[in-house]
C-alpha cells in the first residue's frame, strides 16, 4: 500500500527471559491509512502493546520495519524518534498518566512546551483543547483533583495538542467504568473524526473496537 | 523456602540492597564511631588522671615492730599488683655535715632496697649512686648542708644513742615524691624537704633495732607530724588490666586494697591513690559523654533518616515484588515471614557493616591514637566497654532497620497495595507538629531556658566534689530545643517557600534551562514537602559540620587564651617564696630566644580596709611589651555604661583597651588599676582616691599608701585569682620598702619550640641554684588535661566533617535516586511525548540545585547560630568568656567545596539512572 501512512513489513519483537527467547511479536505486516481508525484486538500477551510500541518509536523491532509518513523507523536515531514523537505521534496511555505536579492546563501545554511553542500561543491551544473536552472549568486543577473520566480527557487532550498526524492510545477506557468508557471513547472518536486524525487503539473491548473502521486481530504475536 | 524467598528478596536487585545497607551502615557506623571515640577518649582521660599517681598503694603497717619485708611475697602474689617492696621510714631529729657548725632541722629517712629506685618512678637520683653503705640525700638537705659527692653526713635519731655518719654516695631529687610522706593517721600528706635514703638491710642492721624499741615503748610519745618508725608496704597495681571505665576501675583497685588488708588481718592500713584520681576522672568522663553525645547525635539522627530515606527505596521495590507473590498465591504470613527474614538479613549485614564503618571513622578521626586504643591484642583492651559500645550501634541498626523497612513495607502491604498508585500525596490536613506550631514551641522553651538561666547569673557548672568540671544536664536543654525546632522550623519555612514560589521558580529555572525549566520550577514548588525534607537533612547534617568546626577553633583558641592569661605571657618564672628576686633577676633570663622580660611584684597582705587584697606592681613600659594583654580585658571605667553597670551589678561594662588602662597607669604614679569586682565591691569609680595598706619591710608595719584609681579591667594577665589591684612597680617598692619581685614574665617568638626550648633552658641553668618553677602556655595546658578544657574536640570534629561531606553527597544522591525512582512511569511518559533525556537531565538539575544551593544557605546560617549557642553555653569551662566566634576559613572553605563535589556527584549518578531508563518498561510498571 504505497499511500498508507503507516506500514508495517515483517514486525518481529523478541525478548529473552532468564534462558529462553520470547517472540512476542512474529512478522507482522498491517497497514493504515491516513484519518483511519483502527483497532487492535486480541488476548492478554498477544502482542497488542508491543505492537503500538513498536509503531511509536517507543522500542526497536528485533527484525523487519515499521514506516511511519514514509520514514523508516529503524533508521532514526535515538533524539530524531524523539523528535517524530514529539511532532507527529499523540499517545493517550491507559492510565492516563498525566504529570502529577502540573495543573490539566499545563499537561496539555506540555508537548507544545517541548515543541518550542512560545508562552501564549501555548495557553490559547491548550484552552481550546480544555473547551472541546469539556474541562474549561477545570483547567488549573492538579490531576488527583479530577475524576477518573477527567483525567482521561486531559489525556486525550493532552494527545492532541500537538496535532499529532497519528493518534495512539492503549487502552484508553482500561481503567475507566462502561459509562465513564463510552463517554471517554465519544470524546476521542468525535474528535478524531472532526480533525481527521488517524487513531490506532488497542484494546480487548468489543464494544470499544466496534467503533473503528477496522479491526486487526493479533493471536500469539501474529495477525490472527 | 521462606528463607530462600527473602534470600531472593534480597539479592534480586544488588544495587538498591547496596544502596541501603550503605544508608543504614552510614547511621550505625557514626554512632559507633562516636560511641568508641568517647570509649576511647574516656581511656585517655582516666589515664591522663592517672599520670601523676606514682605510687598506688599505700600499706602502713599498725604497729613499728611488724615485718613488712616478710609481707611483700604473699602481696605480690595477688592478682592485679604489678609490683611490692617494703619500705622503712623514719624521722631523724637533726642532719648536719661533719666538721659543719650548723645543724639542718627534722627530716625524714626511707630505707629502700635498691630495686626500689628501679621499680617505682618516685625518685630520680640527679648525680651519685646509690650505695648501700652511703646515703642518698635530697637536693634540699645538699643545698642547706653544701653537702657534696663522698662528704660525711651526721644524723641523729630520738631513742638512738650514737649519731649516725654515712659518706653522701647520691643526690636525689624528690619533686615527683610527694606520695612519699602519706602517713597512716594524717589526713595531708606533709611533704618534707630533708630527706635521706639509705640501704634496707644496712637500716635493718645498724639502726631498726633501736627504733623498734624507742617506738614501742609506752612512755614514747611523737610530735605531731612525727615519723619515729613507719614501716610500709608500697604497691604499684597492673593498671593495664583495670577497666577503661574509671568507675569501674575505682571498684577494683578498692577491692585490690581491701584484699591487701584481709591477707595480713589488723597489721596493715592501706591507702589507695587511685580512688582519687578516678572519681575526679569519673566525672569528667560522665561530663565529656554527655558532650560528645550531645555534638555528636544529632548527626547520628540525620544519618538515620537518610538511611530511612534508603529503606523507603527498598521498601517501595519490595512492596511490588510482595504484591506480585501474593497475586501469585502466597499467603499474608508467608509474605510477613520472608519480610521479615529479608528485614532481618538487611539489618544483621547493614549493622555489621556499620561497626566497621565506625571503627573506620575512628580511625579518620583518631589517627595514631585510636590503632592502640583499637589493638585487641593490647594487654589494656577492654573488651566489655568495645563489645558494649558495638552492641548498642549493632542493636540500634536493627531497630532502624525494623523501623524504617519492615514497618512500612507490612502497612503498605495491609493496606492491599496493588491498588494503591503512585502519585503526590496529598493531605487536606497538615501533620500534627505543624498545626500544633511544636517548632516554634521548642524555640521558645529554649529561649525561655536561656533568659531564665541569663538573668539567674549565666551558665555555671554544678558543684560536684571530685570532678575537675561538672557539667549539668540542664545546660543541653537550650540547644537541644533549640535543635527540634529548628528543625522543624526550616521544614516549615522551605515548604511553604517552595509552595508558594512556583511563579519565580519557574521563572528563575527557565532562563538558565529552557522552557523546560519552567516545568521543573513547578515540579519543584508541588513537590514542595518532598524536596523541603531533603533540604532540611542536608541543611542540617551540613549545619552540624559548621558549626563543630566554628565551635571547635573557638575551642582550641580559648584554651590557648586562658592558658596565655594564666602564664601572663609566653613563659612565667617563679622563684620559690624563700628566695624572692630582684628585678635586676629579668636580666638572668635572657636565654637565646627571649625577645623581652618584665618583673612584676605581689603582695598578698596588702589591707583595703580591714580585707586583705592581693596588690600586684608592675613596671609599665616592660610590662606592656611582654604581657598577653588584649583589650578586651579592659573595661573603660569613665564611661557611664561602666557606671550604670556596676550601679545595677550587670556586667555590661563600656568595652576598655589595654592602651588607654596602662597609659593612664604609666602617667600616674601612684596610680592604680582596679579589677571592676573590687571596684564594684568598694564601690570605686575612675578618679577615686584609693587608700591601700602595704606591709612595710623595713619597718615592720602597715603603711599607707595613697593612690588614685585610673582604670579598671576584668581580666589582668598573670593570676587568674587575685589580680585585684595593679600598682606601679616603683610607687609600690617605696610603700612597702622591698623591691624583690615575685614573678618575671619573658617573651619569646611566640612559636612552641622556641618557648619550649627557652624554658628548659631556665630549668637547666637554675636547677643546681636557684629553685625555680617554670611555666609555660603548654605546661599549663598540660596540667590542666584532666578537666574538660583539655577535651580533644578535633577528633569527633574530623569525624563530623567526614560524615558532613558523605551524608550531604549520598544524602542528596539517595534523594534523588528515590525521586527518579518513584517516577519513572512519569519520565517514561514524558520521554513518549517528545522529551529528550537532556530535558529530563534538566529537571533533575534543577531539583539538585534547589536543595543543594538552599542547604548550603540554611546550613551556613544555622550552623553559625548553633556554633554560637554552644560556645555561650559552654564557656562556663574557660576562665575567660569567649568574645564571638573564630571562623577556620580554609577548613569551611574546603568543606563547602569537599560537599559541593560530593553533591555534584550525587546529582550526576542519579542522573545516570535516568539514561538507563527504559520507557516501555516504565510505562509498564504498576
Amino acid at each position: 500500500m504505497p499511500n498508507a501512512l503507516l506500514q508495517t513489513t515483517t514486525l518481529t519483537r523478541q525478548y529473552t527471559v532468564g534462558r529462553h527467547q520470547v517472540t512476542a511479536l512474529n512478522q507482522v505486516e498491517i497497514a493504515i491509512q491516513s484519518g483511519e481508525f483502527v483497532a487492535i484486538m486480541g488476548p492478554s500477551g498477544c502482542g497488542k502493546s508491543t505492537l503500538l510500541n513498536l509503531i511509536g518509536g517507543l522500542d526497536r523491532p528485533s527484525a523487519g520495519a515499521v514506516s511511519l509518513a514514509g520514514q523508516n523507523l529503524a533508521a532514526l536515531t535515538e533524539e530524531q524518534l524523539t523528535q517524530l514523537r514529539r511532532t507527529t505521534l499523540g499517545f493517550i496511555f491507559q492510565r492516563h498518566d498525566l504529570f502529577p505536579v502540573l495543573t490539566a492546563r499545563e499537561n496539555i501545554e506540555f508537548p507544545l512546551l517541548l515543541a518550542g511553542v512560545p508562552p501564549a500561543e501555548r495557553r490559547n491551544r491548550a484552552n481550546v483543547l480544555l473547551a472541546m473536552v469539556g474541562l474549561r472549568d477545570r483547567a488549573e486543577h492538579l490531576p488527583d483533583e479530577l475524576s477518573g473520566g477527567q483525567q482521561q480527557r486531559v489525556g486525550i487532550a493532552r494527545a492532541l495538542a500537538n496535532r499529532p498526524r497519528l493518534l495512539l492510545a492503549d487502552e484508553p477506557t482500561g481503567n475507566l467504568d462502561r459509562a465513564t468508557a463510552s463517554e471517554v471513547l465519544d470524546v476521542l472518536t468525535d474528535l478524531v473524526r472532526e480533525q481527521g486524525l488517524t487513531l490506532v487503539m488497542v484494546t480487548h473491548d468489543l464494544q470499544d473496537a466496534a467503533r473503528a473502521d477496522r479491526i486487526i486481530r493479533l493471536r500469539d504475536g501474529q495477525l490472527a | 523456602m521462606l528463607f530462600f524467598y527473602a534470600w531472593r528478596l534480597v539479592t534480586r536487585n544488588l544495587r538498591r540492597t547496596g544502596t541501603y545497607l550503605f544508608g543504614l551502615a552510614l547511621a550505625v557506623g557514626l554512632l559507633a564511631g562516636i560511641l568508641f571515640f568517647v570509649d576511647m577518649t574516656a581511656r585517655q582521660m582516666t589515664a591522663t588522671a592517672l599520670a601523676p599517681v606514682k605510687l598506688d598503694l599505700v600499706a602502713h603497717a599498725t604497729k613499728p615492730d611488724v615485718n613488712v619485708a616478710a609481707m611483700v611475697p604473699t602481696i605480690l602474689q595477688q592478682r592485679g599488683i604489678r609490683t611490692a617492696a617494703a619500705v622503712v621510714a623514719a624521722d631523724f631529729q637533726s642532719a648536719r655535715k661533719l666538721g659543719a657548725n650548723q645543724s639542718s632541722p627534722a627530716g625524714r629517712l626511707f630505707a629502700l632496697t635498691p630495686a626500689y629506685l628501679t621499680s617505682f618512678d618516685l625518685l630520680q637520683i640527679s648525680s651519685g649512686r646509690f650505695d648501700p653503705q652511703g646515703v642518698v640525700i635530697s637536693e634540699a638537705l645538699a643545698t642547706a648542708q653544701h653537702l657534696a659527692l663522698g662528704d660525711m653526713l651526721e644524723l641523729r635519731f630520738a631513742g638512738v644513742a650514737q649519731p649516725v655518719r654515712l659518706p653522701v654516695s647520691g643526690i636525689v631529687s624528690i619533686d615527683n615524691a610527694e606520695a612519699l610522706f602519706t602517713t597512716a593517721t594524717e589526713a595531708e600528706n606533709a611533704l618534707v624537704s630533708d630527706v635521706v635514703i639509705v640501704d634496707q638491710q644496712w637500716f635493718t642492721q645498724q639502726l631498726l633495732p633501736a627504733l623498734t624499741s624507742y617506738a614501742t615503748n609506752a612512755t614514747t610519745q611523737a610530735l605531731p607530724g612525727q615519723v619515729i618508725l613507719d614501716p610500709q608496704v608500697h604497691v604499684q597495681i597492673d593498671q593495664s588490666l583495670l577497666p577503661a571505665d574509671p568507675g569501674l576501675a575505682a571498684l577494683q583497685t578498692d577491692a585490690l586494697r581491701r584484699s591487701v588488708e584481709r591477707a595480713f588481718p589488723g597489721q596493715l592500713k592501706a591507702q589507695d591513690n587511685l580512688s582519687s584520681a578516678f572519681k575526679s576522672a569519673k566525672s569528667d568522663v560522665f561530663a565529656a559523654k554527655l558532650l560528645f553525645i550531645f555534638l555528636g547525635l544529632p548527626g547520628v539522627a540525620l544519618a538515620a533518616y537518610l538511611a530511612k530515606f534508603a529503606a523507603e527505596l527498598f521498601a517501595d521495590a519490595q512492596r511490588r515484588e510482595l504484591s506480585l507473590l501474593r497475586t501469585r498465591g502466597a499467603t499474608p504470613l508467608q509474605l510477613v515471614g520472608m519480610l521479615a527474614v529479608a528485614a532481618l538479613l538487611l539489618a544483621l549485614v547493614g549493622s555489621a557493616f556499620g561497626v566497621l564503618v565506625g571503627l573506620g571513622a575512628l580511625l579518620v578521626a583518631a589517627e595514631g591514637q585510636a590503632v592502640a586504643a583499637l589493638n585487641p591484642f593490647a594487654a589494656g583492651f577492654d573488651w566489655g566497654l568495645f563489645s558494649a559500645s558495638a552492641g548498642v550501634a549493632f542493636v540500634a541498626g536493627l531497630v532502624l532497620t525494623f523501623l524504617a523497612a519492615f514497618v512500612p513495607t507490612l502497612g503498605a502491604l495491609r493496606r492491599e497495595i496493588t491498588q494503591e498508585r503512585r502519585s503526590v500525596q496529598r493531605s487536606a490536613r497538615p501533620i500534627f507538629w505543624k498545626r500544633a506550631y511544636l517548632d516554634v514551641l521548642a524555640l521558645v522553651v529554649a529561649a525561655a531556658i536561656l533568659i531564665t538561666t541569663q538573668l539567674s547569673g549565666g551558665f555555671k557548672p554544678s558543684a560536684n566534689e571530685g570532678a575537675a568540671l561538672n557539667l549539668s544536664l540542664y545546660i543541653f536543654l537550650a540547644p537541644f530545643f533549640a535543635w527540634i525546632g529548628t528543625t522543624l522550623l526550616v521544614l516549615r519555612l522551605v515548604e511553604a517557600g517552595l509552595t508558594r514560589s512556583s511563579e519565580r521558580l519557574a521563572e528563575f529555572y527557565r532562563r538558565p534551562l529552557g522552557d523546560i525549566g519552567t516545568v521543573a520550577g513547578k515540579s519543584i514548588a508541588r513537590r514542595a514537602a518532598q524536596l523541603a525534607a531533603a533540604t532540611t537533612v542536608i541543611a542540617l547534617t551540613l549545619s552540624f559540620g559548621t558549626s563543630l568546626a566554628l565551635f571547635q577553633r573557638t575551642y582550641a583558641l580559648e584554651k590557648q587564651t586562658d592558658a596565655q592569661y594564666l602564664v601572663g605571657s609566653d613563659i612565667r618564672v617563679t622563684p620559690a617564696l624563700n628566695s624572692a628576686q630582684g628585678p635586676t633577676f629579668v636580666a638572668q633570663l635572657q636565654q637565646p630566644g627571649v625577645v623581652a622580660g618584665t618583673a612584676v611584684m605581689r603582695d598578698t597582705q596588702a589591707l583595703v580596709g580591714s580585707e586583705k587584697n592581693t596588690v600586684y606592681g608592675i613596671d609599665v613600659a616592660s610590662f606592656r611589651q611582654v604581657a598577653y594583654l588584649p583589650d578586651s580585658f579592659f573595661v573603660d571605667g569613665a564611661a557611664q555604661q561602666t557606671i550604670d553597670a556596676m550601679t545595677n551589678r550587670t556586667t555590661n561594662y563600656a568595652p576598655g583597651s589595654a592602651r588607654q588602662v596602662l597609659d593612664a597607669l604609666a602617667n600616674t604614679s601612684n596610680g592604680v588599676i582596679i579589677s571592676v569586682e573590687q571596684a564594684e565591691k568598694y564601690n570605686i569609680r575612675v578618679g577615686d582616691p584609693v587608700l591601700l595598706r602595704l606591709f612595710n619591710r623595713t619597718t615592720g608595719e602597715y603603711h599607707n599608701a595613697q593612690s588614685v584609681a585610673v582604670g579598671l579591667f576584668s581580666y589582668f594577665p598573670t593570676s587568674a585569682q587575685d589580680s585585684d589591684f595593679i600598682l606601679n612597680q616603683a610607687f609600690m617598692a617605696a610603700q612597702s620598702g622591698y623591691a624583690a619581685s615575685n614573678a618575671f614574665l619573658l617573651k619569646t617568638d611566640g612559636q612552641p619550640g622556641t618557648t619550649a626550648r627557652v624554658a628548659e633552658a631556665i630549668n637547666a641553668t637554675f636547677k643546681q641554684v636557684l629553685p625555680v618553677r617554670v611555666q609555660t602556655t603548654e605546661t599549663v595546658l598540660r596540667i590542666d588535661q584532666s578537666s574538660l578544657t583539655a577535651l580533644n574536640l578535633s577528633g569527633l570534629g574530623a569525624m563530623e566533617r567526614l560524615y558532613t561531606v558523605i551524608v550531604a553527597s549520598l544524602g542528596l544522591a539517595i534523594f534523588l535516586l528515590a525521586m527518579v525512582n518513584e517516577r519513572r512511569r512519569e519520565f517514561g511518559a514524558m520521554r513518549a511525548l517528545g522529551a529528550n533525556l537532556a530535558q529530563l537531565r534538566r529537571i533533575l538539575f534543577a531539583e539538585a540545585a534547589t536543595i543543594g544551593g538552599l542547604s548550603l544557605i540554611i546550613g551556613g546560617v544555622v550552623g553559625v547560630g548553633l556554633a554560637a549557642l554552644l560556645v555561650q553555653l559552654l564557656s562556663v569551662i574557660f576562665t575567660i568568656p569567649a568574645q564571638g566566634l573564630a571562623v577556620p576559613g580554609l577548613e569551611l572553605a574546603l568543606l563547602a567545596v569537599l560537599v559541593g563535589a560530593g553533591m555534584l556527584g550525587g546529582t550526576l549518578l542519579s542522573a545516570r539512572q535516568l539514561t538507563s531508563l527504559k520507557v516501555v518498561e516504565a510505562l509498564r510498571e504498576l
